[in-house]
């Protein structure tokens, strides 16, 4: 009886532990190998040891695509942890009309990054763009959006924000809903302020979540594609490129297929990744720990 | 006594300016939010001429649908509808279909190997994804036996430019897993127990009692998986380079890199392209099950 249910489980759980194995386990380990080969994206000729990394790192390209990321990190996680949880918190208060705003909001996070590509470069165009009116009938000079040197990325962590915000901030949501009734009614009874009760009890509890929402950004911003891929592809000067439109184009883009470099590419990504939210771990443990000691005394 | 009204008074102020503010943000969330909607569609909906006439207004003066009889003019957009159709399709049911079977077997049996395979599932969670482009891309291109390969996965180009190429590395679906089996730990364990007294087989159960008890959840997780596969963009590009075989998030692309200037076509193009998620989404609403974190991460 026992043994026949371990072949039952077995046969249900084959179909995606093969899926897994072919198209998780074997890239993994093959991406790792591929970066200390010359690889067309059709033949491996033979290993090349650590060149490819050698040239990754002496490419200039690169290396600027990294800054930009991270300083695209800087601006968009803070924002979008800052907007979800307003919107979620504004959403739970459960006045009528709630369902409406929730669908409303949610939109975004199921458009194509295609169709919201096209929009966003037409309201941030600057000659007939809706944003530049805008900020003309207010008497605000005009920008260049997404085709300034200085505003580029900051654009393009806006619309970046607009279509993150609503899958955070259902996430944000379902915590707030699990936060115990007694607890904020007790502060009620203790004249606790709305204000009060949100510093002292609801972000208290998020925190795990502000934690999983705020890693989940981070890994997310910093492989940037498919958005700066429509728009500004890079430019202008490059200030919006980023490491995976590197890994692509030195991949798939011109006459030179470099698979091997976009391999040792995407090893070093992941690298940083690793490091950067190991890094916010630890940070975030810092200043639990802090917090603790600052009671203690 | 006065002072006890006034009191109360002075709370249901608070309280009524607390509400307003509130409506206030939302709407003022909304409008950010709505924006490029709106916008897209009134300049999907007038005439070029009027999209670029400064001050430019708000809403069209003259309601015209040619931009969508151009784009269609323009494009073979039914080529490409039916395209993303058959592939978003076949990975939505395949997926769930994988995705109920893993979830199901996670929830409820017991098998050497249970906690590993599980853990392994969870830590593969946070490879980030374009780690396996590059390495998946070679998996499509040497897959053994198929599109003039040897056993080897050399000669041919193996599923490059076919739908299965781009369909099969999204049944490798963790999310889905775990997704599924949260709902799956908590259907009854006796229903099983007493069909298997009665000597229905495994399948029998799964197909015919649990699957059905988890509906809410599949449905609430196949718009998800609809909304990916219909948008899905880099993969797609990268497998099919057959315009025959194109998809509309790739062809709306290259459309746009030819004609950047035909602006109410591209906006016309958005809205096609959003309409289908948007109903799928609205119709499915209802049965949307509230539990959409994956509380089933924890083991």
């Amino acid at each position: 009886m026992q043994r026949r249910q371990y072949v039952t489980a077995y046969i249900f759980i084959a179909p995606v532990l093969l899926a897994f194995v072919i198209f998780i386990f074997i890239p993994l380990v093959m991406a790792v190998y591929l970066s200390f080969t010359k690889y067309n994206m059709a033949f491996v000729s033979g290993f090349v040891g650590f060149n490819n990394y050698k040239l990754a790192f002496t490419d200039t390209f690169f290396l600027k695509s990294l800054g930009n990321v991270l300083l695209f990190t800087l601006m968009y996680v803070p924002a979008i942890l800052l907007c979800s949880l307003l919107v979620s918190v504004l959403l739970n208060r459960k006045l009528p009309g709630t369902v409406f705003f929730r669908t409303l909001f949610y939109l975004p996070a199921i458009t194509s990054g295609v169709a919201a590509s096209f929009v966003w470069m037409w309201l941030m165009n600057p000659h007939y763009g809706l944003f530049n009116q805008i900020l003309e009938r207010l008497g605000l000079p005009a920008s260049l959006w997404l085709n300034g040197r200085f505003t580029a990325l900051p654009s393009i962590a806006l619309i970046s924000v607009w279509s993150g915000i609503a899958g955070n901030m259902l996430i944000f949501l379902a915590a707030l809903q699990g936060i115990p009734k007694e607890l904020l009614e007790a502060a009620d009874i203790d004249g606790c302020g709305g204000f009060r009760k949100f510093i002292f009890i609801t972000v208290p509890i998020l925190s795990p979540t502000f934690y999983f929402v705020g890693t989940m950004s981070i890994i997310g911003a910093l492989q940037l594609f498919d958005l700066v891929f429509v728009t500004t592809q890079g430019g202008p000067e490059g200030v919006t490129m980023t490491p995976v439109m590197q890994i692509f184009k030195s991949a798939f883009l011109g006459s030179e297929k470099a698979g091997g470099l976009a391999s040792a590419m995407s090893v070093i990504l992941m690298l940083v990744i690793i490091t950067v939210t190991f890094f916010t771990q630890n940070f975030t443990k810092l200043l639990r720990k802090r917090k603790k000691e600052a009671y203690i005394e | 006594m006065s002072r006890n009204v006034s009191a109360k008074s002075k709370k249901r102020a608070l309280k009524f300016t607390n509400v307003s503010v509130t409506y206030l943000l939302l709407l003022a969330v909304g409008i950010f939010m709505f924006l490029p909607f709106f916008w897209s569609l009134v300049t999907s909906l007038r005439a070029n001429i009027e999209s670029i006439t400064l001050p430019v207004s708000l809403f069209p003066k003259k309601i015209i649908w040619d931009n969508y009889a151009n784009l269609f003019k323009d494009i073979d957009l039914t080529k490409y509808i039916l395209n993303t159709v058959i592939i978003t399709g076949i990975s939505l049911f395949a997926n769930l279909l994988i995705c109920s079977l893993g979830g199901y077997a996670f929830a409820k049996f017991n098998f050497p190997g249970k906690k590993i395979i599980f853990n392994i599932f969870l830590a593969s969670i946070m490879i980030p994804g374009i780690v396996l482009l590059l390495p998946q891309f070679k998996v499509i291109y040497n897959f053994p036996l198929l599109g003039g390969n040897d056993i080897l996965g050399q000669g041919g180009t193996g599923l490059i430019d076919t739908f299965a190429g781009v369909i099969l590395p999204g049944l490798a679906n963790v999310y889905g897993v775990f997704f599924m089996k949260q709902f799956f730990v908590s259907t009854p364990p006796d229903i099983a127990e007493a069909a298997r007294m009665d000597g229905a087989n495994e399948f029998k159960i799964f197909f015919f009692l649990y699957l059905r008890m988890v509906v809410p959840a599949l449905v609430t997780y196949g718009i998800l998986l609809f909304n990916g596969a219909w948008n899905s963009f880099l993969w797609p590009y990268i497998i099919i380079q057959d315009d025959a075989k194109q998809v509309l998030a790739v062809a709306l692309r290259e459309y746009q890199m030819m004609y950047s200037d035909n602006l109410g076509p591209l906006m016309a193009a958005s809205i096609i392209m959003c309409l289908p998620v948007f109903a799928v989404f609205i119709i499915g609403q209802r049965y949307f099950v509230d539990n959409f974190t994956f509380s089933g991460l924890k083991g």
